[in-house]
């Protein structure tokens, strides 16, 4: 934990002393995207939560461009498994990082999103499912991109591809829970079930590659 | 007898089929000095690299300080001062932010941190920078940014320090401010690695040198009054002609460059006369006889066989 502390800290330093225009970018996609439950049809199942799995891959993608990969593309991931802090402190500091940031932006823009609903009168949220199934849903989400992004960012020479590969598990996971849903009729509970195991897996796997080689392999700038 | 800091026994690494090490060995011992040279690619950086644990030998046995780099324990990292290639710093935060991080890392208190940055780097634009910040790392000039990383580096007293290029970017003022750093911590018993190509501060600095080349690490004898090896040149007439009588006492192939044979010898004190006597008695007008007098630099251009080429 002694060794978390100092990389979160490092971490949101770094955040906070942002160009300005990075936060205002942040605000309109907080806005913007907190219309977008609007859309649900109620009609497809769980078709205006599944707006939030995909706002995790933006949000979480783009923290953890700035905690992994731009450490990686200009060198300094060296120094700082060099300066004393454990791999495992360093990865879990970062991860955690992206993690909470990514859950509060979450939280403002659903809060947002709630307030439109209760201003507008027009239901949001998808039928039976409830406010905190979708926080759920969404802190699941981002658990599991957050991971993988970590991973990828080890594992790719191209890093600019981890958005798009992101994008690409989410849908495949989204495919595989809608497929168990018709045909095996299982719980929504299930695709957040389906998120934290996928979870899991990048997080292990992130963990083993952060110890290998892999961690100061050449990458494409 | 003295204390091995640095043991690398038999090291071999390759990258796919590029053997970078084939059985290095190399024993550096407590407070010495050690420059690293070498041509672009020989391996230096990846040398650092796996004295550092970023890198796993395919063989042979690497130890600083009793740790296996590779098994990354906090605690090996903790008694080191590192300089890589990028200075590794966040760009985002200010320098005092930067060295408050790093200096948790080594388990220094801020105070402990504040007292270094004063003692060392008092009259320095990074001391007015840690006590007073005005701007972000990433706002500072190439050279500033390295001397923050030598800050960095020596944070902590660290036994045992890794240097790769630490003079690239600096000023004269600056260079003389690291020279300062290197002393007092050899003096404080300290191990220190240094790579570069910057000749004149490895003679400057350095206590041992090895010249990277053919996948090992070579001794270059900095003891100018070492009898046993010494660079020289002759310049004189007849090129070919003296080539032949030049190589048959010199220690390393013979090159020629800046219009002289430059050349080692054995025991110069009767080599050189003989070497002048046969060249007159062939009819040769020898111009000029002379120890180099850049003598690490001419030094690993023979060994490397090359001309012109550092």
């Amino acid at each position: 934990m002694k060794d978390i502390i100092p990389i979160i800290q490092k971490e949101w330093g770094s955040f906070v002393g942002s160009e300005k225009g990075l936060f205002a970018i942040y605000a309109i996609l907080i806005l913007v995207w907190s219309f977008l439950p609007f859309n649900n049809l109620g009609t497809f199942a769980l078709s205006g939560t599944v707006w939030w799995l995909f706002f995790s891959v933006i949000i979480s993608g783009n923290f953890s461009n700035s905690a992994f990969v731009a450490e990686r593309m200009n060198g300094s991931m060296e120094i700082l498994l060099t300066a004393g802090f454990s791999r495992f402190g360093v990865l879990v500091g970062k991860m955690m990082f992206v993690i909470v940031m990514s859950v509060i932006i979450g939280c403002l823009c659903f809060s947002l999103s709630l307030l439109w609903v209760s201003l507008l009168g027009r239901e949001g949220l998808a039928p039976g499912q409830s406010v905190g199934f979708t926080f759920v849903l969404y802190v699941a989400g981002t658990f599991m991109n957050v991971c993988a992004g970590a991973w990828l960012s080890i594992r790719l020479s191209s890093p600019r591809l981890i958005p798009f590969i992101n994008i690409l598990i989410v849908g495949i996971v989204c495919v595989i829970f809608y497929s168990l849903y018709y045909s095996l009729f299982i719980s929504e509970w299930a695709l957040i079930g389906l998120l934290g195991l996928g979870g899991f897996i990048f997080c292990f796997a992130a963990i083993k590659d952060f110890e290998s080689e892999k961690i100061i392999a050449p990458i494409d700038v | 007898m003295a204390d091995t800091v640095i043991t690398v026994d038999k090291l071999s690494k390759k990258f796919n089929d590029n053997i970078i090490f084939k059985d290095c060995s190399l024993t550096i011992e407590k407070g010495v000095v050690f420059g690293l040279v070498g041509l672009n690619g020989s391996g230096k950086t990846t040398f650092f690299r796996i004295l550092l644990g970023l890198l796993k030998p395919q063989d042979g046995r690497v130890r600083v300080l009793g740790h296996d780099p590779w098994k990354h324990e906090p605690s090996y990292f903790k008694k080191l001062g590192v300089i890589l290639d990028h200075d590794g710093f966040a760009g985002n935060l200010t320098v005092r932010d930067n060295l408050l991080v790093f200096g948790k890392a080594k388990g220094a208190s801020q105070p402990d941190i504040e007292a270094y940055v004063d003692r060392f780097w008092k009259g320095t634009f990074l001391c007015d920078e840690f006590f007073s910040p005005k701007k972000k790392v990433k706002y500072f000039s190439r050279g500033q940014k390295m001397q923050c990383a030598i800050c960095r580096a020596f944070l902590g007293s660290p036994p045992v320090l890794f240097l790769d290029e630490p003079t690239v970017a600096l000023d004269v003022e600056a260079i003389d401010h690291f020279y300062s750093l290197v002393n007092h911590a050899r003096a404080e018993g300290a191990t220190v690695l240094i790579s570069s190509h910057h000749i004149a501060a490895i003679e400057d600095l350095c206590d041992l040198v090895g010249l990277l080349r053919d996948k090992s690490i070579a001794d270059l004898d900095l003891q100018t009054n070492d009898s046993s090896s010494q660079p020289w040149y002759i310049r004189c007439d007849g090129k070919e002609q003296s080539e032949t009588v030049i190589q048959l006492h010199s220690k390393t192939p013979v090159e020629y460059y800046n219009n002289a044979w430059h050349f080692e010898v054995v025991n110069p004190q009767t080599a050189i006369p003989i070497i002048v006597s046969d060249l007159v008695s062939q009819g040769i007008k020898v111009l000029e006889v002379s120890t180099e007098k850049d003598s690490l630099k001419n030094k690993i251009r023979l060994r490397n066989g090359i001309a012109e080429k550092i």
